[in-house]
């Protein structure tokens, strides 16, 4: 009885479909894995190689106690550094909000779960701009504290500090820990405490004993799954901590975007990927590890607060997520509303209140001027790039599902093969396109289209574990039943496996289009300035000083959120209804 | 007063009252057997006596001591759960060890208390094995060993066989009713099966409806059930609607199937009046045989509509009287056969048809 791991995004469902049967045949079907495996080594593995080129062959420039030697120290160790310290103060608030959320029953608790859920589908610049919105020089919580106490300047000086990563890591990653240990938590059997207790053990002997010793495996995957996203974060950092705060990813940016040293670039990446890499390992293997539960319906275990301890807990949770999680979400949004601020240049007194400006700005180009990109255009860019990312990788997403062999041996082949995907960051990919697609024989540096291949890259993992555990659901009594009856194999694919598979397939779509519009790390690389995406100038308008600037990025992180959050919904809502039933 | 005393005691249950005033007594060395329907709240009873849920009003009482308000983990009570509730994350020895560290603390000498038990039990071999490797049977064994291992004062069984197969349940009844007098700790064991409940029961309690509907030894129970309800209860169906038509001499009461007569203890007479509308429960009849005389009373003339071979004889479906009743019978009788039976007057039951 295998913990089930019931991630809201498809991004956490690290696990492989319990089951793959044969899919396709015939050996011609092999013919079709050729367009994928082309694309991955022109746009994944030579641009990756080319990093590992670049980083060994200039070993000896790494002299022991250089600078560049100091860089690499104090990058990896700050980068484990605030990791660590967000994992931890992730649990420290996760399990008592998974207690209270799973265990509990009381008004407002499915609300508050789905609510936990909204900041990991978000993309990471708009994270960010919540939390600047919330607790930001101009953010809500100090301009409500000025209002109260008539001070001059905000008081809350987070933005810029390793607090305001931290807050930003916990309410991004909180939602693993509250799914996946509350999930735990919920079908462990309520009598197995209760016989504690009748052999003697009081509530807190029988928790140390009984219940932590139980979760303690799901407790350690959903840490391990936390620290790998804190690990990897780059626009959180980026946006919220500044230059001062180099994570790998940070560093790796900065070294090869302004101080053009891309051999110390190269290097971080490559120790980026090994230790990701590493940490997905760890995962998996602790992840697959059975945990001992006897399972129980959920409903035997919810109940209703007992005593004004359990209340008090209760209440203090709810509070604590609803300024967490509420407060950013709801900032940003009043934020792009709501003007407070002096737009740049302005003299006169401003007026404060409800307006539509930061968005009808969005498609102005106010100064005439003839190098501004107006944001409107940015949105288009992106949705230009979702468009064929969502395309791109839907179809060799499924060339892949028919044309690779999904069984035997090579079963573990195959899944290492995505992992190795996984593991590399956005950032190495787009450090890897713009040293190899700048050079001959391919001189694409310039070209925009680089950036949907990035993102598709990014997307094809997550739309192959959809695809492939929709296939293999199908039984193969469907296909022979189809065969029998004269169907050639494609015309079994054709009128067989894709219509059984359509609502994977929309959603395989609709997930690629939303991690593409979020996309932020391999874009920093590869955006022109002609042609900026959405995350890209959310980014540049956030840097930009004045009340219409800072307006004008949140309502583009608004409208990101909001379509985001739409999208994940939609998949939500469809992705596990699919016809076949599974069969025991 | 020693013993357990349980008294007034109510729940509710999603605003419906679950246990409207319960009283019970377990003696010292008695073991109890509660019985009643699913939902019928004998569980929440044994929840409440346990303290793992708190009742709405009542008492508990242990050797005259107020327990109402003493946490769970104080009362020093064995729980038995339907699943066993084995801890997944232990060994079969650490789980029988569980209660002993935590009540004597970790340093004490369990050893041999342990090993102690799990010669006992059967269990010696299985001492370093995970719960998880364990058949339902053994899973069971472990179970009652770590309960009995804290010599709790009172033993608290809910459905502790209801998990396994029928030839295993018959086994580990043997033994549960051998341990349970050996060590000599009073139990309340919950069931819904009235032959476990026969089996180690020296009293038995019926739930139904929120109230205890009869108690006393097996045999009083099922020889005399107090209500219609007692008697469904205890697979007794065969059940005639019929009216007093007479009580000078003894009890007659006219049915569809015929009229029956009743000789009852005279101090019992005063309750039964001409007229009255009763019910009989027929416990069980045999074939009129030659060398009965034929006799109008105290017999059925029905029709055959099944008879099958069971282990005690064949269990045979008769058609009688506008109702279908089951007897056994000692031999097979082609379906739609006419037959005539006749019913011991000690086998006849007789009850007011109005429930009070």
């Amino acid at each position: 009885m295998a913990a089930r791991v019931d991630g809201s995004h498809p991004a956490v469902r690290f696990d492989p479909p319990a089951r793959l049967r044969k899919i396709g045949k015939s050996p011609r079907w092999g013919l079709l894995a050729i367009i994928p495996l082309l694309f991955l080594t022109l746009f994944y593995l030579l641009p990756v190689l080319q990093v590992f080129k670049n980083s060994l062959a200039d070993l000896p420039f790494f002299q022991p106690g250089s600078a560049n030697i100091k860089i690499i120290y104090r990058t990896v160790g700050f980068t484990f550094w605030q990791a660590t310290l967000s994992t931890m103060l992730t649990l420290l608030l996760g399990l008592p909000a998974a207690y209270v959320l799973y265990r509990f029953e009381f008004p407002g608790r499915k609300l508050l779960r789905v609510m936990t859920a909204i900041p990991f589908i978000l993309p990471t610049v708009v994270v960010a701009a919540g939390i600047n919105a919330f607790i930001g020089p101009r953010g809500w919580a100090n301009q409500a504290i000025q209002q109260v106490f008539s001070l001059e300047s905000p008081p809350i000086l987070l933005v810029g500090t390793l607090t305001a990563i931290l807050i930003a890591h916990v309410f991004y990653n909180l939602t693993i820990v509250i799914r996946l240990v509350g999930t735990a938590w919920s079908s462990l059997n309520p009598r197995l405490e209760q016989s504690a207790r009748m052999l003697g053990a009081s509530s807190r002997q029988s928790f140390m004993r009984i219940t932590l010793p139980l979760l303690r495996p799901v407790i350690v995957s959903a840490a391990l799954l936390v620290f790998i996203f804190d690990f990897t974060s780059f626009g959180v950092i980026l946006l919220l901590g500044g230059p001062k705060f180099a994570t790998l990813e940070v560093e790796i940016y900065q070294q090869a975007l302004a101080y053009f040293n891309i051999p110390l670039a190269s290097l971080l990446a490559l120790l980026q990927m090994l230790f990701t890499l590493l940490l997905a390992i760890t995962y998996q293997y602790f992840s697959t590890r059975p945990i001992p539960l006897v399972p129980a319906a959920e409903k035997q275990t919810l109940r209703a607060p007992q005593g004004w301890k359990q209340k008090t807990v209760i209440v203090l949770t709810v509070v604590v997520l609803i300024m967490l999680i509420a407060g950013p979400l709801f900032s940003l949004v009043g934020s792009s509303l709501i003007r407070t601020d002096a737009n740049r240049g302005q003299r006169e007194t401003v007026t404060t209140g409800w307006t539509l400006d930061y968005y009808q700005a969005l498609a102005t180009n106010p100064r005439e001027d003839y190098f501004y990109i107006p944001p409107v255009e940015a949105i288009w860019n992106s949705l230009k790039f979702a468009a064929v990312t969502a395309m791109a990788s839907l179809m060799l997403g499924l060339m892949m599902v028919y044309g690779f062999p999904w069984r035997g041996k090579k079963r573990a082949l195959m899944e290492a093969m995505l992992m190795v995907p996984l593991g590399t960051s956005a950032v190495t990919l787009g450090l890897g396109y713009i040293i190899f697609f700048n050079q001959p024989p391919f001189t694409w540096g310039d070209s925009q289209w680089l950036i949907p291949m990035a993102h598709t890259l990014v997307a094809l993992p997550f739309v192959m574990r959809g695809l492939l555990s929709a296939v293999a659901a199908i039984p193969p009594s469907y296909r022979h039943s189809a065969a029998v009856l004269g169907a050639s194999p494609w015309k079994v694919i054709w009128l067989i496996d894709l219509p059984i598979i359509r609502r994977s397939l929309v959603s395989s779509l609709v997930f690629a289009f939303t991690i593409s519009l979020g996309e932020f790390g391999a874009t920093t690389f590869l955006a022109r300035p002609e042609f900026p995406t959405l995350p890209v100038a959310i980014f540049r308008f956030l840097s930009l000083p004045g009340g219409m600037n800072y307006g004008q990025a949140m309502a583009m992180s608004t409208i990101l959120m909001l379509v985001c959050a739409g999208g994940i919904f939609f998949i939500e809502n469809t992705l596990f209804v699919n016809p076949v039933r599974e069969e025991k | 007063m020693s013993g357990l005393d349980v008294h007034g005691i109510h729940k509710m249950y999603e605003n419906k009252p679950l246990l409207a005033g319960i009283d019970l007594q377990v003696n010292p060395g008695e073991t109890i057997c509660l019985l009643g329907a699913s939902g019928s709240g004998k569980s929440t009873l044994l929840r409440i006596i346990a303290g793992l849920e708190r009742a709405d009003a009542g008492q508990i009482l242990l050797d005259g001591q107020d327990i109402t308000h003493v946490p769970a983990h104080q009362r020093h009570f064995g729980y038995m759960f339907q699943d066993y509730a084995l801890f997944p994350h232990l060994t079969v020895a650490d789980n029988i060890a569980f209660g002993l560290k935590i009540q004597r603390g970790e340093g004490m000498d369990i050893a041999p208390r342990v090993t102690k038990l799990l010669m006992q039990f059967n269990l010696v071999g299985f001492s370093s094995r995970t719960v998880q490797e364990l058949s339902g049977g053994e899973q069971q064994r472990v179970a009652l060993a770590r309960t009995l291992a804290v010599n709790p004062r009172l033993l608290l069984l809910d459905e502790p066989l209801a998990a396994l197969d029928r030839s295993l349940r018959k086994q580990l009844l043997g033994e549960i009713r051998s341990v349970l007098h050996q060590t000599g700790t009073p139990a309340i064991y919950v069931t819904h099966d009235q032959d476990e409940a026969y089996a180690v029961g020296d009293r038995l309690l019926l739930l139904s409806g929120g109230v205890i509907l009869q108690s006393g030894i097996p045999e009083e129970v099922y020889q005399h059930p107090e209500t219609k309800a007692v008697a469904t209860f205890f697979g007794l169906n065969n059940q005639l609607s019929g009216r007093m038509i007479n009580t000078d001499a003894g009890l007659r009461v006219r049915t569809a199937a015929g009229d029956f007569m009743i000789s009852v203890g005279s101090q019992k007479r005063e309750s039964w009046f001409e007229g009255m509308p009763v019910t009989l429960i027929l416990r069980q009849a045999r074939e009129l045989s030659s060398s009965d005389t034929k006799r109008s009373m105290n017999s059925l003339h029905g029709v055959v509509s099944d008879s099958r071979f069971s282990e005690d004889g064949y269990k045979t479906i008769i058609h009688v009287g506008g109702v279908f009743m089951t007897f056994m019978l000692d031999r097979h009788i082609l379906t739609g056969e006419a037959i005539s039976l006749i019913v011991d007057e000690m086998d006849i039951t007789i009850l007011p048809e109005v429930e009070v």
